[in-house]
C-alpha cells in the first residue's frame, strides 16, 4: 500500500488515530473484490454478479447495525465498523446461493 | 376376646345401647361418636370398618362377604342402630374386579397384574395391603392351573375385613387373541410383544420428582393384539394426591390420569400404543384395561389388571450439580461435573453397562414396528459417543397448528412433543418437526409461521426443559442422591444479536421455572450467558504456541477465536493485552451445506442433490446423524442421487474453501495489523506478532518468537477444530489423515499467499526480520480432539472448567469484547473522502486490555527497536516533565498588580492551585467588571485579562517553588502526555511515544531558535490567552467586540511564537 508512505507522524491525540479517520453515520460504503480468491474457488462476483446482493446486505447491515460510537472505539484503525464485508457475503449471499453451484 | 364395640377409655359396650342414631347425612361426613358414659371419642366399632363411604361418590357400601344384615340404610351394632341418609350398597368382590385378567410375556417371563381390581374400586382395599402390593408384588396375583385350564387367582385384602376374612378371587385369563382356540393354556393366551414403560427410571425416586411419562405400545406385530377387533384398549395411571411437600396422602384414593395420546398412527393405519404424562407425582399403579362396547352405546371392562410401581423414598434432595450446556443449532451437548471434579459429557444409556432411563413394567422386546414420530424421551443419544442430543423438537400435531406461545407451553414433554431421538418414519411430514430454533432467522427460512420471537423463545424454552429433564433422568438412573440445586452454564454464539441473546436468556428463565415444578430442583441459569461459545472452548485447554485459533463450525454458525497465548500467560511483552485478538462469528454453519443439497428451498428441488425421499432439511439432518461420516453420506444411494454426487462434492469444496479463505484472511489480518498512523507512521507495538526477547540489556522487541535450540524465528498458529460441522470436511480431505491436517495445510498455503500479495508485509519488521523474510517460519499446526471425546464436546466441557471461578479468568470474561471483532476480509471504498480501506484492517471494538497488567520494560541502553534514535529519557515516568530540559528561558518582565477593585479569581480557593483554564474561565465570566477595570487602567479588556492571568501564573509558580515558564511548560507537557496515552499502551510503548514526542518538540523549538521548555511554555500560554475573549452575547454594559488574540503587553514572555 504505497499510498501510506511518508514520514513518521508524531502529534496530538487527534493526529494519532491509527489508520483511517472515523466515518459518518451516512457514509456510502462500497465493497471491492480484493484480494482475489484462489483460482479453485468461484469468486464472490461469480456467485453474486456485480456484488448486488452483497451490497444490499451491506446496506441492510449498516441500517440495522450502524457504526460503533467513537467512545467505544479505540483510536486504532477501522474499529468503528461493526461488520466485515467478507462475513456479510458468506452469511447473506453464499449461504443462500450455494445450491446454485454445479 | 377382642372387644369389637367398646369404649377404649371406660370399656363400655356400645352394642348394649338400644337406640337409633343418625350417623351420616347424605353426602356429608359421618358424625364423630362419643361414649355416653365417659364422653370419650375413643370408641371402637368394628362394624364401621366394614361399612364405609366411597372415595369418589360418597355413597356408602358394605361387603356382601362381611355378612352384615339389616335394612339398607342402617348399620347394626348389636342393639345400637346407626342410620345413614342414603342407601348402603352391597359390594361383592366380583363387582370390584375385572372379569378376566391378561397375561403378558415380558423378557421371556410371564407377567400378570398384581391386583385384578378396577381402578375405581381401589379405595375398597386395605391401604396397608395396597402399599405392600407395590413393595412386594410377588405376594399377590398368580396363575393357577385347574383341570387343564389356567386361571388367575389373588387374595383380595378388602377394606374393613379381617385377614382371615379376605376372600380369594379367581377369574379367567383374557386371551390375547379373542378368537384363539387354545383358550385354556396360559402361554397360548398370553400377550406378546407388548411394552409398558415408565419414564424416568429413577434409581432412588423421591417425592420431589413429579414428572412421569407412561406409555403402552405394541413393539412387534404380535403386540398389535392389544388392538384386537371387538375390544378397546384403555390404559390409565393412578397417581396419589400429595401434600405440600410432595408426599402422597393416600395409598388408595388415587387420581386417574389417562394415557390418551395415540402413538404410531400413520396414514390410514391405527395407533400402535398410547402415552400419557403427569406432573403430579410418581404414579402408584398402571391399569391396563380392555373394554367392549355395550348395547347402550357405552363400554364395559371385559378384562384388565393393575401393575404397580415401587413407591418413592422419603429422602430429600440435597446434592448440587453443575451442567455445561452447548446448545447447538443442530445438536446439543451437555457436560456434567461429577462430585470428584471430573468432567464428562452426558451420554444416556450408552453401552450395556449403563442403566436405562426407562422402567419397563412389560418388555415386549426390541421394537420392530416403527410408525409415526417417536417422542419417547428415553434411549441413547446420537453420534459416535452417543452424547449428541438433536436440537430438534417433534410434535404429535403440525407445528403450524400450535404456532402460539400458549399452545406450545401447553404441550407435555414426551407425550405431545419431545426430542425425536430415533427420528421419524419417512411417512411423517416434516411439519411435525422443527429444527434450528436457536436462530429466529433460521426458523424464518424453514417455518415462517413460527418465525416470531416469542414462539422461538417458547421452542427454546421447551427444548431446554426437555434436555435438562433427559439429562437429570440419565444421571438419576444411576445415582441415588437427587439434586437440590443444578447450576447450568450455557453459552451463545457471537453472531447472536441482542434480540437473539435476550430470547435465549428468557427461554432459560422459563425453563428453570418449569423444571423446578417438575423435578423439585432449582435449575439456576445465569442471568446472562457467561461466555460465548468460542471463549468457552478456549477456556478448557492450554497451549504452547503463539496463537490458538479456535474454529467452531456448528450446524448454524462458525465461531472464530484467535487467542494470544503470550497474552493469556502474561509472557514476552504481551501482559495486559486481552488474549482475544479476533473473536468473530458468522451465521454460516453446516446447515448451509446441507440446505444446498436439499435444493433451492423446502419443496423447491432446483439444484437438489438428495433423493426425493429425504427432500427436507430435517430428514437430511437425521440421515447425517445416522451416518458414520459425511463421505459415507455422499456414497449412500438412499440419500444422494448418483448423478448428483459430483455436484454435492463440488459444493462441499466451495463451502469448506470459503471457510479456509475466511480463516486465512483473518490470520493474515493478525499478521498485518500494523498500527499505521494517519500520516503513515508505523506503530508495531500493537502488532501481536512482536514479542519481547532476551534479558537485561539484550531485551528487545522481535518479530515472532525464538524457538528451538537454534533459536529459529517462528510465528505460530495452532488450529483447534470444534463442532460437528467439520464432519463435512471429510468430503474434501483429499488424502489427508484428518480434517484438522487438511485445514492446517490449506490455511497455511493461503496465509502465505495472502502475505506475499500484500506490499505492507515487508514493512512489518523488527529491523532485522520482516514478515516475508525466508528465515521467519510460519507454523500452522493443529490439535486433535482428546481421546474419548470429539470436536463438539469442548464447549460444554469448557463451560464447566474450573477457571471460570478464578479471578484470572474473570479478567478475561468481564472485559470481553461487547461484540464481534475480526478482519474486513475484502477491501472497502468509502465515499466520504474517497478512500480505500484494505482488507486486512480490523473491524469491531476489541476486547479491553488491562493496562494495570502491562509488563514494564525499561531497556538499559538499547535503542528502541522501531526508533533507533530514541532519546535518553525513554524510561522516564509517564506524564512527567522530561528531566533533560535545556536551559530555562528568562523571566518575563513584571506584570502590573491586580487592581484592588478586581476580585482575584483565586479568592474563593485560597491555597488551592486552580487549573489555569478555570482562572481564564473565571475572568471571562467577570468580563463586564473586567472591562470597566481595563477602561480605568487605560488598556483593552483583553490585555487587562492577560495581565490578571499572568499574575495567577506567577503566583502558582511561586507556590510551587519554580519559575512561571517551567510551570507552564510542565503543564503543557502533561497535557500532551495525557492525549498521547491511549488505552492498551504498555509502559514501554508509552515511553517510546514520550521519546518521539520530545524529539518532535525539540525539533520544532530549534526551528524557532528556542529551547523545548520555552517552546512548550509559549504553547501553553497561547492556549490560555486564546480563552480570554469576551462572551458571545455581550451584557447590557455594551462591550465592543474584542480582537481575537492581541499581543501580550510589553515584551512577549516567550518570544513570538504565533
Amino acid at each position: 500500500m504505497s499510498d501510506f508512505k511518508g514520514p513518521p507522524v508524531i502529534g496530538t491525540r487527534e493526529h494519532y488515530q491509527f489508520a483511517e479517520d472515523p466515518i459518518a453515520q451516512k457514509v456510502q460504503v462500497s465493497i471491492l473484490e480484493t484480494p482475489k480468491m484462489p483460482t479453485e474457488l468461484p469468486s464472490p462476483s461469480k456467485i453474486d454478479p456485480g456484488l448486488e446482493a452483497t451490497k444490499l446486505a451491506l446496506e441492510a447491515q449498516l441500517a440495522k447495525n450502524a457504526i460503533a460510537p467513537l467512545p467505544l472505539v479505540p483510536p486504532a484503525s477501522t474499529r468503528w465498523l461493526r461488520f466485515s464485508p467478507l462475513e456479510l457475503f458468506m452469511e447473506h449471499v453464499l449461504a443462500r446461493r450455494l445450491w446454485t453451484i454445479e | 376376646m377382642e372387644q369389637e364395640n367398646h369404649c377404649e377409655h371406660c370399656g363400655f359396650d356400645l352394642s348394649r345401647l338400644e337406640m337409633t342414631v343418625l350417623f351420616a347425612r347424605k353426602g356429608a361426613e359421618p358424625r364423630k361418636l362419643h361414649c355416653p358414659i365417659c364422653r370419650s371419642d375413643r370408641v371402637k366399632i368394628r362394624a364401621l370398618e366394614r361399612v364405609f363411604p366411597r372415595a369418589d361418590s360418597g355413597r356408602w357400601v358394605r361387603w356382601r362377604e362381611g355378612g352384615v344384615a339389616g335394612p339398607a340404610n342402617v348399620i347394626a351394632v348389636g342393639r345400637l342402630k346407626l342410620r345413614v341418609e342414603s342407601e348402603i350398597e352391597s359390594l361383592s368382590k366380583e363387582q370390584i374386579c375385572f372379569r378376566s385378567v391378561p397375561v403378558f410375556l415380558s423378557g421371556g417371563e410371564r407377567r400378570i397384574p398384581v391386583l385384578p381390581v378396577m381402578p375405581e374400586y381401589l379405595d375398597c382395599l386395605d391401604p396397608a395391603q395396597v402399599r405392600l402390593a407395590r413393595e412386594k408384588p410377588e405376594l399377590f396375583g398368580r396363575v393357577i392351573h385347574e383341570r387343564g385350564k389356567s386361571r388367575y387367582q389373588c387374595v383380595l385384602p378388602l377394606r374393613g375385613l379381617k385377614q382371615t376374612e379376605w376372600p380369594t378371587y379367581e377369574c379367567d385369563l383374557l386371551p390375547a387373541n379373542p378368537f384363539s382356540p387354545n383358550a385354556g393354556d396360559v402361554d397360548a393366551v398370553a400377550f406378546r410383544g407388548v411394552t409398558l414403560r415408565v419414564w424416568p427410571n429413577l434409581k432412588r425416586p423421591t417425592h420431589a420428582w413429579r414428572y412421569y411419562v407412561v406409555g403402552i405400545q405394541a413393539a412387534t406385530e404380535e403386540g398389535m393384539a392389544l388392538f384386537a377387533q371387538g375390544r378397546m384398549l384403555r390404559t390409565r395411571m393412578l397417581v396419589p394426591p400429595s401434600d405440600a411437600d410432595g408426599r402422597p396422602v393416600s395409598e388408595t384414593k388415587l387420581e386417574v390420569v389417562a394415557l390418551d395420546q395415540e402413538v404410531g398412527r400413520e396414514g390410514e393405519s391405527g395407533p400402535t400404543g398410547f402415552v400419557g404424562a403427569t406432573r403430579k407425582g410418581r404414579p402408584a399403579w398402571v391399569s391396563v384395561e380392555f373394554m367392549q362396547a355395550t348395547q347402550g352405546g357405552g363400554a364395559e371392562a371385559v378384562g384388565g389388571g393393575l401393575f404397580p410401581l415401587p413407591p418413592p423414598s422419603d429422602s430429600l434432595p440435597s446434592d448440587t450439580w453443575s451442567f455445561g450446556v452447548d446448545f447447538g443449532t443442530s445438536n446439543t451437548v451437555i457436560a456434567v461435573k461429577r462430585r470428584d471434579g471430573s468432567l464428562q459429557c452426558v451420554a444416556p444409556e450408552r453401552g450395556r453397562d449403563r442403566s436405562s432411563t426407562t422402567l419397563k413394567l412389560l418388555d415386549g422386546g426390541p421394537p420392530t414396528i416403527q410408525r409415526g414420530i417417536d417422542l419417547w424421551p428415553g434411549g441413547e443419544w446420537s453420534g459416535p459417543s452417543h452424547d449428541l442430543l438433536p436440537s430438534e423438537l417433534g410434535c404429535v400435531r403440525k407445528w403450524t397448528d400450535v404456532a402460539s406461545e400458549s399452545a406450545i407451553n401447553a404441550l407435555s414433554f414426551g407425550k405431545d412433543f419431545g426430542v425425536p431421538l430415533r427420528g421419524a418414519s419417512s411417512a411423517v411430514s416434516s411439519e411435525h418437526t422443527v429444527s434450528e430454533f436457536k436462530w429466529l432467522r433460521a426458523v424464518e427460512k424453514d417455518k415462517s409461521a413460527l418465525a416470531r420471537r416469542e414462539i422461538v423463545q417458547a421452542l427454546q424454552s421447551r427444548f431446554l426443559e426437555g434436555a435438562m429433564l433427559m439429562t437429570a433422568a440419565s444421571l438419576l438412573s444411576e445415582e441415588e442422591a437427587a439434586p437440590k440445586t443444578v447450576n447450568v452454564n450455557y453459552s451463545f454464539p457471537l453472531a447472536f444479536d441482542e434480540g437473539d441473546l435476550e430470547t435465549l436468556r428468557l427461554a432459560a428463565d422459563e425453563a428453570g421455572a418449569r423444571l423446578k415444578q417438575l423435578t423439585g430442583a432449582d435449575f439456576v441459569f445465569p442471568a446472562t450467558p457467561l461466555v460465548d461459545e468460542a471463549q468457552a472452548a478456549a477456556g478448557h485447554a492450554s497451549s504452547d504456541k503463539m496463537f490458538r485459533v479456535y474454529l467452531d463450525l456448528g450446524g448454524g454458525s462458525l465461531e472464530v477465536l484467535v487467542d494470544d497465548n503470550l497474552a493469556r500467560n502474561n509472557h514476552q511483552g504481551h501482559a495486559g493485552l486481552h488474549p482475544h485478538v479476533i473473536s468473530s462469528s458468522i451465521f454460516f454453519g453446516g446447515s448451509v451445506y446441507l440446505r444446498s443439497l436439499v435444493g433451492a428451498g423446502e419443496g423447491d428441488r432446483r439444484g437438489a442433490c438428495v433423493m426425493p425421499g429425504v427432500g427436507s432439511y430435517t430428514r437430511l439432518a437425521s440421515a447425517v446423524r445416522q451416518s458414520q461420516s459425511a463421505k459415507q453420506l455422499l456414497e449412500s444411494p438412499h440419500v444422494i442421487a448418483e448423478a448428483r454426487k459430483s455436484t454435492a462434492e463440488r459444493r462441499a469444496r466451495v463451502f469448506i474453501g470459503y471457510i479456509v479463505e475466511y480463516v486465512a484472511r483473518s490470520l493474515a489480518g493478525v499478521c498485518l495489523e500494523h498500527g499505521r498512523t494517519a500520516q503513515g507512521a508505523l506503530d508495531l507495538s500493537r502488532n501481536r506478532l512482536f514479542s519481547l526477547s532476551g534479558s537485561g540489556s539484550q531485551r528487545r522487541w522481535i518479530l515472532g518468537i525464538n524457538k528451538g535450540p537454534q533459536q529459529k524465528r517462528v510465528v505460530e498458529f495452532c488450529l483447534v477444530l470444534l463442532g460437528n460441522g467439520w464432519g463435512f470436511g471429510d468430503i474434501v480431505r483429499d488424502g489427508m489423515k484428518t480434517v484438522e491436517q487438511m485445514m492446517a495445510h490449506r490455511v497455511y498455503e493461503r496465509l502465505l499467499d495472502l502475505l506475499r500479495e500484500t506490499d505492507i508485509a515487508k514493512e512489518i519488521s523488527d529491523g532485522e526480520y520482516n514478515l516475508l523474510d525466508p528465515r521467519v517460519t510460519f507454523d500452522v499446526s493443529f490439535v486433535l480432539p482428546a481421546e474419548g471425546t470429539h470436536r463438539k464436546a469442548a464447549v460444554a466441557l469448557g463451560l464447566l472448567g474450573a477457571h471460570h471461578n478464578t479471578e484470572d479468568s474473570a479478567r478475561f470474561f468481564k472485559n470481553r469484547a461487547p461484540e464481534r471483532h475480526g478482519v474486513l476480509g475484502l477491501d472497502l471504498w468509502l465515499n466520504d473522502q474517497s478512500r480505500r480501506i484494505p482488507w486486512y484492517r480490523p473491524f469491531g471494538p476489541p476486547a479491553q486490555d488491562d493496562p494495570s497488567q502491562f509488563e514494564v520494560f525499561v531497556p538499559v541502553a538499547e535503542p528502541a527497536p522501531v526508533s533507533p534514535s530514541a532519546p535518553s529519557f525513554l524510561g522516564a515516568p509517564p506524564a512527567a516533565m522530561p528531566t533533560a530540559m535545556p536551559s530555562m528561558p528568562s523571566m518575563p518582565q513584571a506584570m502590573p498588580s491586580m487592581p484592588p477593585a478586581m476580585p482575584s479569581p483565586m479568592g474563593a480557593f485560597p491555597g488551592f492551585a486552580m487549573p489555569m483554564e478555570m482562572v481564564a474561565f473565571a475572568l471571562v465570566q467577570q468580563w463586564p467588571m473586567l472591562a470597566a477595570q481595563a477602561a480605568a487602567a487605560g488598556v483593552s479588556p483583553v490585555e487587562f485579562a492577560q495581565r490578571q492571568l499572568w499574575q495567577q501564573v506567577v503566583t502558582q509558580a511561586a507556590q510551587a517553588g519554580q519559575p512561571p515558564e517551567r510551570l507552564l511548560a510542565t503543564q503543557q507537557w502533561q497535557k500532551l502526555m495525557q492525549t498521547m496515552a491511549m488505552p492498551g499502551m504498555t509502559a514501554e510503548q508509552l515511553a517510546w511515544v514520550q521519546n518521539q514526542q520530545m524529539t518532535f518538540v525539540t525539533a520544532q523549538a530549534a526551528q524557532r531558535g528556542q529551547n523545548a521548555e520555552t517552546f512548550l511554555a509559549a504553547q501553553r500560554w497561547e492556549q490560555l490567552t486564546a480563552m480570554l475573549t469576551p462572551p458571545p452575547d455581550p451584557t447590557s454594559g455594551g462591550l465592543p467586540p474584542m480582537p481575537g488574540m492581541p499581543p501580550m503587553p510589553g515584551a512577549p514572555p516567550f518570544g513570538g511564537t504565533r
